[in-house]
């Protein structure tokens, strides 16, 4: 099924060269927002907090089709 | 002049405005070691110079700027220097770096530091020119931008001339007025700006040739350099810093629950994406701008233009805290208006951090109804409404009308008008919030309360990076705490969480961010969760400038000694453990955000709190003891805090 991330912080480095800081693609059903992070590479502590269309949701929330997900790292503030 | 001092000159200009004179003041050198700079050498001064009951705007409030012994070295991070004094806005200790060129060309002119003292009858500036300085009349500077300013001494002095100055808001005592460095760089927080106008004093330029400083090792400086530079290239947090600047928290820490929203009621902002850093970077012209001798170069200056909002890069562009707070805290979604504010504030010289909490300060009074258009002049004050607010940043650089009562700061507006105002200035010591909401990370609840300067966010690292255990083995590490290790902090803690463990973690932060304020380092480069270089890497280079045999050790007690000097300098001003609170909205559940219901628990708060201060060797009072001040090698601090209690119960 097809979905679109929305990547902040150290994570955009996962991103697709030609979108900046957007990965989109096919993933398999059932996948949640950690099995997403580990085939894209993130380190294991990497991520810290994640939205579902505008929703925010633990990191082991699956992902339905066509979403739309944002994960963002550890966040101080102007560092992060 | 030849330089005697790997590190440092031994040379601070002491300039006394009333009698309109000047002095070179040398210490012994082994108070250079003793300090490092910055924080500690201001503090030497201020605690024994300045009577405890000095009044802030008085002639007798001393203003000290202060370089440390790595300024103006040829290595990233070493750009800031130190403003400090007795502040306006809170009544204790006022502590602020500023980046940018100022503080190396100060070291290239021979000079450590300033002390400025007393009056002048009339606006003065002083023009430092290598040895030689001049206080020169600045009747043509008074009431004007401070980019104009900065236009006219460089046009009189040569372009290379670098200056600080306060604004018209300086000029006019609002309590957190400013001083900007060349126009983009901020002594933002505890009103130093207003110290400087109290004085007569509108700007210091100074122009030094003396730019090959001495350095004990180059050759080992010269190799950190090289490992710190290629560093910068390939940490994705780092080249991530170049190119979108603080502006990039925006959209993340709104995610995670912890922007300033609607005057900290909520901790999301349905807006963020259109005042965040991608958006400033796709929507406003801009490019990157650094500090001096600075690889990471972080500073986006940008400009544009969108109906009344007009964005020159004349003050470069705003960072995290100002977009969060004249934007989200602001219920404002226009990047363009959050950076017509910004820039506002920088040409009046006013803080942007404590003018946007003002102002939500003040919006929300007016929709719970606890100030009317009878208070405001007629004004009616909502939300997301720009327009108004640049209207309210003039009349509260130039004290006109409503903008007078703002002028003096949220704490001191709401003490004024009363009706239970109070509960809705989100402020420490009378000093506002920086854009982190604590509820979300109880380590910057406890910063907020216990620093010296009032609420501020650099007390220490904030919680969530240290909340997992990291990978040692890694190249660069990303958001863990390996890096605190080489301390002996090895466990991860929660974020929500001030039990002794996080208490310590705390304590352990505060030195390191200690460590910046007094070698005049840019945390940027070497803190924790962001380093570039190491914090041994960052003792190596004490080391390589000053040829001391130093460590890590000795570094980090220099920067515990500067929180136990400011503690002390604040508890000979009256301060106590009652003025390291937080408003009561703290302990009370976030309305709305990812963290929606989340509240700081006061129990853990105030037992973390005592813990604090014991960990610290400081009693229940929060008064550093005898024992620890001899410890940390300021004996003499213990005097005078005695001579003050002695005074006290006469």
């Amino acid at each position: 099924m097809w979905i679109k991330v929305k990547l902040y912080g150290t994570l955009r480095r996962l991103a697709s060269p030609q979108t900046p800081g957007i990965w989109q693609g096919e993933i398999p059903e059932g996948w949640t927002i950690r099995d997403l992070l580990a085939h894209l590479g993130a380190g294991r502590y990497e991520a810290c907090a994640a939205m579902i269309n505008g929703a925010a949701c633990p990191l082991e929330t699956e992902i339905p089709a066509d979403a739309e997900v944002v994960v963002v790292p550890p966040v101080g503030g102007g560092l992060c | 002049m030849e330089q005697k001092f790997a590190g440092f000159w031994n040379r601070i200009l002491r300039v006394d405005l009333t009698s309109r004179t000047t002095q070179v003041v040398e210490l012994d050198p082994l108070l250079y070691r003793y300090y490092m700079g910055g924080r500690n050498l201001a503090l030497h001064f201020l605690l024994k110079e300045v009577a405890p009951d000095t009044k802030p705007l008085s002639p007798q409030n001393k203003l000290i700027l202060m370089t440390s012994v790595v300024t103006g070295a040829p290595i990233s991070g070493q750009a800031r220097h130190t403003a400090a004094a007795i502040s306006p806005l809170t009544g204790g200790l006022a502590d602020s770096q500023c980046g940018g060129w100022w503080g190396a060309e100060l070291k290239f002119a021979t000079w450590d530091g300033i002390i400025i003292e007393g009056k002048a009858d009339k606006l003065v500036y002083l023009w430092i020119e290598d040895e030689h300085v001049q206080i020169l009349p600045a009747d043509d500077l008074h009431g004007r931008l401070t980019h104009e300013v900065m236009e006219i001494l460089r046009n009189r002095h040569g372009a290379k001339a670098r200056t600080l100055q306060c604004g018209i808001a300086g000029e006019n005592l609002v309590r957190y007025a400013n001083i900007t460095a060349d126009c983009r760089n901020f002594h933002g927080r505890g009103g130093l700006g207003a110290v400087m106008g109290s004085k007569n004093l509108r700007a210091v330029a100074v122009r030094g040739t003396h730019r090959r400083l001495k350095i004990a090792d180059p050759e080992k400086l010269n190799q950190i350099a090289t490992w710190f530079s290629r560093s910068v290239k390939i940490h994705p947090a780092v080249s991530l810093h170049h190119e979108l600047g603080t502006s990039k928290g925006i959209v993340p820490v709104s995610v995670a629950g912890m922007l300033p929203t609607y005057n900290f009621q909520d901790g999301s902002f349905e807006g963020a994406e259109k005042i965040g850093g991608e958006t400033m970077k796709r929507e406003l012209n801009g490019s990157t701008e650094t500090c001096y001798a600075c690889a990471v170069s972080c500073k986006r200056s940008v400009e544009g233009e969108k109906g009344a909002f007009k964005v020159t890069r004349n003050y470069g562009g705003p960072e995290y805290e100002s977009i969060g707070l004249l934007g989200s805290n602001l219920g404002v979604d226009d990047i363009y208006a959050v950076a017509a504010c910004n820039e506002r504030c920088n040409a009046l010289g006013l803080d942007t951090i404590s003018t946007g909490l003002t102002l939500s300060w003040a919006v929300e009074c007016f929709e719970r109804g606890l100030i009317s258009e009878a208070d405001t002049g007629g004004l009616r004050l909502k939300w997301n409404d720009p327009h108004t607010y640049l209207d309210l940043i003039d009349a509260i650089a130039s004290r006109r009308g409503f903008g007078d009562l703002l002028a003096e700061g949220s704490w001191a507006a709401a003490s004024k008008i009363g009706r239970g105002s109070e509960k809705y200035s989100m402020t420490s010591k009378g000093q506002e919030f920086a854009n982190h909401e604590p509820r979300g990370k109880w380590g910057v609840a406890l910063g907020y309360a216990v620093s010296p300067t009032g609420a501020d966010h650099l007390q220490a690292a904030h919680d969530p990076w240290f909340t997992n255990p990291g990978d040692p083995s890694a190249e660069f590490n990303w958001v863990d705490l390996t890096d605190l290790n080489p301390t002996g902090i090895l466990e991860p803690v929660p974020a929500e969480d001030l039990s002794a463990a996080k208490v310590r973690l705390f304590i352990y932060l505060q030195y390191i961010w200690g460590v910046h304020d007094v070698l005049d380092w840019c945390i940027f480069t070497a803190v924790p969760e962001f380093r570039a270089i190491s914090l041994n890497q960052l003792a190596e280079v004490v080391g390589a400038v000053t040829g001391w045999k130093t460590s890590l050790f000795e570094v980090l007690k220099a920067g515990e000694r500067g929180v136990t000097m400011a503690r002390a300098f604040n508890v000979r001003r009256g301060f106590s453990a009652d003025d390291d609170r937080l408003p009561d909205r703290m302990f009370e559940p976030l309305r709305g955000g990812t963290l929606k219901g989340h509240c700081i628990d006061r129990q853990q708060f105030e037992r973390g709190k005592q813990l604090y201060y014991a960990m610290m060797g400081w009693d229940e009072r929060g008064v550093p003891g005898e024992a620890k001040l001899e410890e940390l090698g300021v004996g003499w601090v213990w005097q005078l805090l005695a001579e003050r209690s002695a005074a006290g119960r006469q």
